[in-house]
Formats: structure tokens, C-alpha cells, sequence
């Protein structure tokens, strides 16, 4: 984050464009419970709001990002009942630990479509881990993790593409000058 | 404001870089272990129900029909076994997504909000962690 001293740390046009991209990342997450999932498991969910997170990581910055996936989870899981339920704690594992690699690789300067691949390989296996652990009890739902971790890759892939072309459209229609 | 805009119009983040090749060895790596694994570990005859870690129910791939899986008196799911697949009907959890998929599709069955893990086993494999439990072989 490059705020220089004595900037304020959330400008109005900070904060206007973190509330709108918080609130479209809310609106997919609650669109991906009407659609069924790609994998029979609780949690798991086509992931298409990542996309968002990595427009906010792409245009802020790592806190941001944290706030942005937090607020995601929380409300999401608030909208469609199933707050404090196994989706919720699966939900808010995945998207805090995937957000924390983006970032990281981000500022490796890695390519974006890998960036969002790989967060959403992290986020699958944390997810994976935390249902063996906590709920299931046994590590055989890593049997799925192939599956899991293809598709996966598949919507990484889509959504580096939208986010690459969201942040492209924003800055031809000139709202972010 | 303004260091908003012009980290913005800095921004010149690329789609491909020649160092993610490295991720994606990882993870194509990490793919075929995974699906190699999963396929080495889930041929058998024998289905094996884990509730909340213990293994509760065994039974064979060739006895078609349904079954009725329970915890402590009280119905979870039945399963419905049927020509070496299996899947699960009438789950009493809340979003019904442990019936989307077959064991053959996916390897493995999990009902999250149950704790339920249903996965194919060797019939050799010894019967552990069965304490207090009682074991329901058919």
C-alpha cells in the first residue's frame, strides 16, 4: 500500500470503491448458492467472486483484500442463513488464506492468471483440511482434492480473465481517473 | 485521492509471466499425485460408512438396495446401492448436496453437516477405531 504520511488511509474514493466491490462480491457469492456446485460438498462453490478480490488486490492492496473477502463471507453467509454453519467457517478459511497468496504473489510480480490459480488452489486445500478436521474426521475427502483443484483451476482462470478485463473496461471508461 | 489513482494507473499487472511456470508445475504436480492417489485408494468391493471419523457401517458393493444409515438412534441418510454405485437419498441435512454426486463420479460421498464419509475400501482392510461403537457388517 503506498499511502504516503499523512494521507488519510481510506480516502472517499478508496472507500466508495471498496463499498461497491464488496457489495458485487456479495451479490455473486449469494447468485453461486442458487447454482448448483461443481463438487457434491458443503463450501465448495464455483468461486467466481474471487474475481472481485483480485480487482480489489489489483487496485488496493492486501488489507483491502482481507476486509473485502471478510465482509464477503460474513454477509453472504448472513443473506442465505447458513452463517456460523460448516459453508461459513469453510467459506471464511478459503477465501482468507487465498487472499493472503494472492497478495504474495502479486507482489512477486507473477502473472495474473497464476496468481488467481494458485489462490484458488490454496483455498481449496485449506477448505479441504479444515472439513477433514473439523467435520468430517477423516482425510479421505482428499480423495476429491484432483477434481476439486481442476475445477478450480478452470474458474481461476475465468476469473483472472474478467478481472483483467474489468480493471481494462474501468480505466477506457475513464471512472478510474 | 490522488495515490489512489496514480497506484490505478500504475498498476500494469500481465495475465502470463515467464516465472509461472513454476506454479503450475506445482501444480500439475499436485493434481496427478491427488488423482493417482485417489484411484489407487478407492477400488475394492467394500463400502465402508465413517460417521464423525469412526467407522459405523461395512458392507458389500454387490448387495443392492437400500440402506439406512443412523447415529444414535436417529436416521441421517438412506443409500441407495445400485449396479456398483452408490448414492445417497433422502439426507435429513439441510441443502441436500451429498445427493448431487455418485461414488463412482467422485471416489468418495461426504455429508459435511452430518459428519457422514462414505469411501470404498479392500475387503482385507482390518476394521479399526471401533470403540463403544457397535460395528454393522451385512
Amino acid at each position: 500500500m503506498n499511502i504516503k504520511r499523512g494521507e488519510k488511509p481510506f480516502s472517499s474514493v478508496r472507500l466508495t470503491y471498496l463499498s461497491v466491490l464488496t457489495a458485487v462480491a456479495i451479490i455473486i457469492g449469494i447468485l453461486e448458492t442458487v447454482i448448483p456446485p461443481p463438487v457434491p460438498l458443503v463450501g465448495f462453490k464455483w468461486g467466481f467472486s474471487n474475481s472481485i478480490i483480485l480487482m480489489v488486490l489489483m487496485l488496493m492492496g492486501q488489507k483491502e483484500g482481507f476486509i473485502v473477502a471478510t465482509l464477503k463471507v460474513i454477509i453472504a453467509n448472513l443473506l442465505t442463513g447458513r452463517f456460523l454453519g460448516p459453508s461459513f467457517f469453510l467459506g471464511l478459511g478459503g477465501s482468507l488464506s487465498s487472499v493472503y497468496m494472492m497478495s504474495t504473489l502479486m507482489k512477486s510480480k507473477f502473472g495474473l492468471i497464476a496468481v488467481s490459480i494458485f489462490g484458488s488452489f490454496v483455498s481449496n486445500l485449506v477448505q479441504l483440511f479444515l472439513a477433514a478436521t473439523l467435520f468430517i474426521g477423516s482425510g479421505k475427502v482428499f480423495y476429491l482434492s484432483g477434481y476439486i483443484i481442476g475445477i478450480g483451476a478452470f474458474t481461476g482462470f475465468l476469473n483472472a480473465i474478467i478481472a483483467y478485463g474489468g480493471i481494462k473496461w474501468m480505466k477506457q471508461i475513464d471512472i478510474l481517473s | 485521492m490522488r495515490q489512489f489513482q496514480s497506484r490505478v494507473k500504475e498498476n500494469n499487472y500481465t495475465l502470463f509471466q515467464k516465472r509461472d511456470l513454476y506454479l503450475y508445475t506445482i501444480l500439475i504436480f499436485f493434481v496427478i499425485t491427488a488423482v493417482y492417489f485417489g484411484f489407487a485408494f478407492s477400488k475394492g468391493s467394500v463400502v465402508e460408512v465413517r460417521i464423525n471419523g469412526t467407522v459405523q457401517y461395512r458392507f458389500s458393493l454387490e448387495e443392492e438396495g437400500q440402506k439406512s444409515i443412523q447415529s444414535n438412534g436417529k436416521r441421517l441418510m438412506d443409500l441407495l446401492i445400485d449396479q456398483g454405485d452408490i448414492r445417497i437419498i433422502n439426507s435429513q441435512c439441510p441443502l441436500h448436496l451429498c445427493e448431487r454426486g455418485s461414488l463412482k463420479q467422485s471416489g468418495v460421498l461426504v455429508c459435511v453437516p452430518q459428519k457422514v464419509i462414505i469411501s470404498i475400501v479392500r475387503d482385507e482392510e482390518p476394521v479399526k477405531d471401533t470403540d463403544g461403537i457397535d460395528l454393522i457388517t451385512g
